[in-house]
């Protein structure tokens, strides 16, 4: 028999614990009746709420008499309010320390929910552990565009039937939505609709508000919808079996609503239809073997005690059956699970932002770095107010006190600046992580119903406690009474390099080698935006184009020419710069040899005006011409070069195949970045193809917002079933480097933050010695010394822990700009200039805090530093 | 008459006990404080009123059998007093006075 969930043990033996035992027993009775009632939502919820049931009862009425012994109970008071006169006393000390904690915690706090938010990827789809991902590699051109063949999922099926579940993907982008029953109510959904199989509501797990997940979508021309998608189309009508035109081509019926995922789900779960169409609606190429679209995945589970490794391993043997490969040639299958796939940057991810591990680490790092930062500040300050503190220590010690007690009563008090700092952090923390949602993205809000926020303050708690208070503690507790209240504390506590210059040296390092690498990004996003990329990006406008074939292409440029502020119309398959790559495979038939020469190239299919619109020169032979069949080829200088020729002019008329067509080459045009900056420039193929035109681009002479009405008027004249949506080149163009500059600005922000905490801490340290050394300072002056040698004087021993920091810090940069620079193909060599500005940056910084408090001291009468005792 | 404090929440719990009946008792009133209101009070808070209620006098409790269902643990019935009840009156009293004297405002609750 199963055994009867119970609530958690440790909150009935805390509720026990505390509880008066005249009410223990009706209040552990309404627990419990209320834990029985919430079992039916769920073991986790009802044991979730008994425990907040439990603390809610922790109140003055029901709370028995806890018999600690008094004395504890006093000298805890006493000791809380000697802390708060202390840290009322030190004003200065206590807000730096205060302010250090609290910026470092609410950063800290931060970066943990938004790494902990991207570490979350489908943690909760049931048997997250056994659902795969399959990627099909080539061991000749590697990952295939990092999507499968269609037919992957049936065969899988027929050879692997000992896999539970295996379902097909393909996410749509942009699908146009009309609802059937009302005409003309049109949406335009950039990503969350997919064709999958039957098995993807067995493999995945969601809530259902209405249909059989068994049963949902056997039927061909059936979808399943998401609550909130239902809602946006449909209102307060029921959903369940209206009808959906999808992309004009044809109506699905909803058979099934289930409730919106959570936001930590790569998976599309908006519009849901049938992978198997109708034979008139098959997509492409659902036998094809040979090609693939990144967008088309497959999924499997597998079962219990399966190893994705045997499958792995015998996959070429599997793939070698099905596909037509060249002697040679093998592809294997490897299967990515389910939570790693967030991080695999080069998949298609259907609309979800995938994240680089390195850059999570890295955020997780300054995070943990900055509340590094601000323990060190605490640990310096009070173990130089040792001074300050010592006859207290003494006294104590004389009246009775054991070291233990003393470092608990130190402890104490870190732990009330701690607890402080964590209010006003808790109290923050959520305006400002708001007010960085558009650096940190998606993603990582502050829930304060999440558990793991609070057990991250628990332990952060704990960690700056024992991090930043155990030191000092240690270090008061140990005084000698008896020179302490005689004041004979050595005053030149801490020669050489102790624990505080170390750490005063850790500080100067992680502050510069923020600043360098911060510097060194920055240069190399300003290169990202001055890079010439070839061709003209301003004033170029882009929509898609619906309809495929040269007479519909012909209208729409006819129609868009009659706007004046239009100078040229173009339309082909991809602007210059897209996201949209396409790519295949070519002969070219050289003269020399024999065999033609096959490689892999990128393909653009382009009309006349392509050059013309976005401005890019030809540098050889003739433009194309219009035309239905290709008859020839232009191509770029990199592909020239592929070719085996340095001179454009050379390569003119030799014959190229692709497509399945044989031409010559008729021009050689510039090379021009057609990728990010991150890759290099492919070899490049271009012609003529009016079926694949599905770009259109205008070079704009006035970028008013009353042009870009009439575009979309005319637009709209011609497709008028079709959705509209535009947008300038330039602005697509700066989302390819986004999320670089999006991590650039936030590490900015980071790293000024964890700078400044340096800063302060540093000003209350060098406050502190300069108080300490007045006496000193005075008979110098009294002895002849002149400001400026006294200000060296101080400024000596801190320009040393800098220059030590920075050996420290240089390596460091260096070594993490590396890895940074290493994803772009175009880049920035890191040179010493960013180096030398943080190490005179932080000499300054110095210099400025050093003779802001020196200085003061430096000019006043010697007199009266002197006479003071 | 004396006046003694009664409290929002307070009010509301009066009010539901009285409105139970013989089978007021600990989640009874949370219950039905939750489909009447829709908010949700923590147990904790409940109890704490309750026995505040006590207190001062506004109502009485008896403990009753043990039950199965509770892990055999009792229930506390609570049952409005004289006390009680006239505090229900007066507040309703106070807040009737007060209404009567806001200028155009409809006193026609169904």
């Amino acid at each position: 028999m199963k055994q009867h969930p119970q609530p958690p043990r440790w909150a009935s033996r805390f509720l026990h614990w505390f509880c008066k035992p005249e009410e223990l027993d009706i209040l552990e009775g309404d627990l419990l009746e209320l834990f029985d009632k919430r079992l039916e939502q769920g073991k986790q919820h009802a044991r979730l709420h008994y425990v907040r049931d439990v603390f809610s009862l922790f109140r003055p009425f029901a709370i028995k008499n806890l018999h600690l012994p008094l004395v504890y109970l006093d000298m805890f008071q006493h000791n809380v309010k000697i802390s708060f006169r202390n840290i009322l006393r030190n004003r200065t000390h206590s807000l730096i320390n205060l302010a250090g904690l609290s910026v470092g915690m609410v950063c800290a706090t931060i970066l943990f929910m938004k790494v902990n938010y991207e570490l979350s990827f489908d943690n909760f789809q049931q048997d997250s552990d056994r659902i795969f991902r399959i990627l099909v590699k080539n061991d000749l051109q590697g990952l295939t565009n990092s999507g499968v063949p269609h037919p992957l999922g049936e065969a899988i099926r027929t050879d692997y039937p000992n896999f539970e579940r295996v379902t097909m993907v393909e996410g749509m982008y942009d699908v146009l939505v009309e609802i059937v029953d009302q005409p003309g109510q049109r949406f335009l959904e950039e990503k969350g609709i997919a064709y999958v199989e039957p098995d993807y509501f067995r493999m995945f797990s969601f809530n259902w508000k209405e249909g059989n997940p068994d049963n949902v979508i056997d039927q061909p021309y059936t979808a399943v919808i998401s609550e909130s998608l239902a809602k946006k189309y449909f209102g307060k009508q029921d959903p369940m079996g209206q009808l959906l035109r999808l992309d004009n081509r044809f109506e699905v019926k909803i058979n099934g609503i289930i409730e919106d995922q959570p936001q930590n789900t790569e998976l599309p779960s908006g519009l849901l239809v049938t992978y198997h169409l109708g034979k008139e609606h098959q997509r492409d190429v659902q036998d094809n073997w040979g090609s693939v679209s990144s967008s088309v995945q497959c999924f499997v589970k597998l079962p219990v005690g399966l190893s994705h490794e045997s499958i792995e391993g015998e996959s070429p043997e599997f793939l070698a059956k099905y596909k037509d490969l060249d002697e040679g040639e093998t592809e294997r299958m490897i299967l990515m699970p389910l939570r790693e796939i967030h991080f695999f940057t080069e998949g298609d991810h259907w609309g979800t932002a995938p994240m680089e591990k390195s850059s999570l680490w890295a955020l997780g790092l300054i995070g943990l770095f900055l509340l590094i930062a601000a323990c060190i500040n605490f640990i310096n300050l009070n173990t130089v107010l040792v001074f300050k503190r010592a006859k207290e220590v003494g006294l104590r010690k004389v009246l009775g006190s054991m070291p233990r007690q003393i470092v608990g009563y130190f402890l104490n008090e870190t732990a009330l600046i701690t607890l402080f700092s964590l209010v006003l952090c808790i109290i923050f923390v959520s305006p400002i992580q708001e007010f960085l949602t558009y650096y940190l993205g998606d993603g990582g809000e502050i829930d304060f119903a999440n558990p793991s926020l609070w057990l991250f303050w628990g332990a952060a708690f704990l960690g700056v406690l024992l991090l930043a208070g155990l030191y000092p503690a240690f270090r008061l507790s140990g005084l000698n009474p008896v020179l302490s209240l005689k004041n004979k504390i050595d005053r030149k506590y801490g020669k050489g390099l102790n624990l505080r210059r170390s750490l005063v040296v850790v500080q100067f390092a992680i502050s510069q080698a923020l600043i360098i690498i911060t510097l060194l990004m920055m240069q190399q996003m300003e290169y990202f935006r001055n890079q010439p990329l070839g061709f003209d990006q301003n004033a170029i406008y882009e929509f898609g184009n619906p309809i495929q074939n040269s007479q519909e292409a012909e209208r729409l440029k006819t129609a868009l020419k009659q706007i004046p502020a239009i100078s040229q119309v173009s339309l082909s398959s991809a602007g210059a710069a897209s996201g949209s790559i396409w790519k295949s495979n070519f002969y070219f038939f050289s003269p020399e040899q024999e065999e033609p020469l096959e490689d892999f190239s990128q393909v653009k299919l382009i009309d006349v005006d392509y050059l013309e619109t976005y401005g890019i020169p030809l540098l050889a032979g003739e433009n194309v011409i219009p035309t239905d069949t290709v008859n020839r080829y232009l191509i770029n200088e990199k592909m020239m070069r592929l070719l085996g020729y340095e001179n454009p002019a050379d390569i003119l008329g030799m014959e190229l195949k692709t497509w399945g067509r044989r031409a010559p080459i008729s021009g050689v045009i510039q090379d021009f970045h057609m990728n990010t900056l991150h890759k290099a420039i492919d070899p490049l193929i271009l012609f003529v193809e009016p079926e694949s035109f599905y770009t259109c681009g205008v070079k704009l002479n006035e970028t008013s917002p009353k042009v870009l009405g009439q575009i979309e008027q005319t637009w709209s004249e011609i497709f008028p079933t079709y959705y509209f949506s535009g947008r300038f080149l330039d602005r697509t163009i700066e989302d390819f480097y986004e999320s670089e500059q999006k991590a650039f600005e936030l590490f900015e922000i980071f790293s000024l933050i964890a700078i400044f905490i340096g800063a302060i801490g540093l000003f209350g340290l060098i406050s502190f010695v300069v108080a300490q050394r007045t006496k000193e300072i005075g008979i110098r002056k009294v002895l002849g010394a002149n400001l400026q040698q006294i200000i060296m004087l101080l400024n000596r021993e801190f320009f040393v822990l800098v220059l030590m920091g920075f050996v420290l810090a240089a390596p460091l940069a260096w070594f993490f700009i590396d890895q940074w620079l290493a994803e772009f193909a175009f880049k920035i060599e890191p040179g010493v200039m960013a180096f030398g500005i943080a190490l005179v940056a932080s000499l300054v910084l110095v210099l400025l805090i050093v003779g802001s408090r020196t200085l003061r001291v430096a000019m006043t009468n010697p007199v009266t530093s002197l006479r003071d005792e | 008459m004396k006046y003694t404090r009664l409290g929002a929440f307070e009010e509301l719990v009066l009010l539901t006990i009285g409105a139970l009946h013989e089978d007021a008792y600990g989640v009874a009133i949370k219950e039905e404080i939750e489909s009447t209101t829709g908010k949700k009070p923590s147990i904790g808070a409940l109890h704490s009123a309750l026995s505040r209620l006590e207190q001062k006098g506004f109502i009485q409790s008896h403990e009753g059998g043990a039950t199965a269902l509770r892990g055999g643990r009792r229930k506390r019935y609570y049952l409005l007093t004289m006390a009680g009840q006239e505090a229900l009156v007066g507040s309703r009293q106070l807040r009737e006075k007060l209404i009567r004297r806001i200028p155009g405002l409809k006193l026609d609750i169904a």
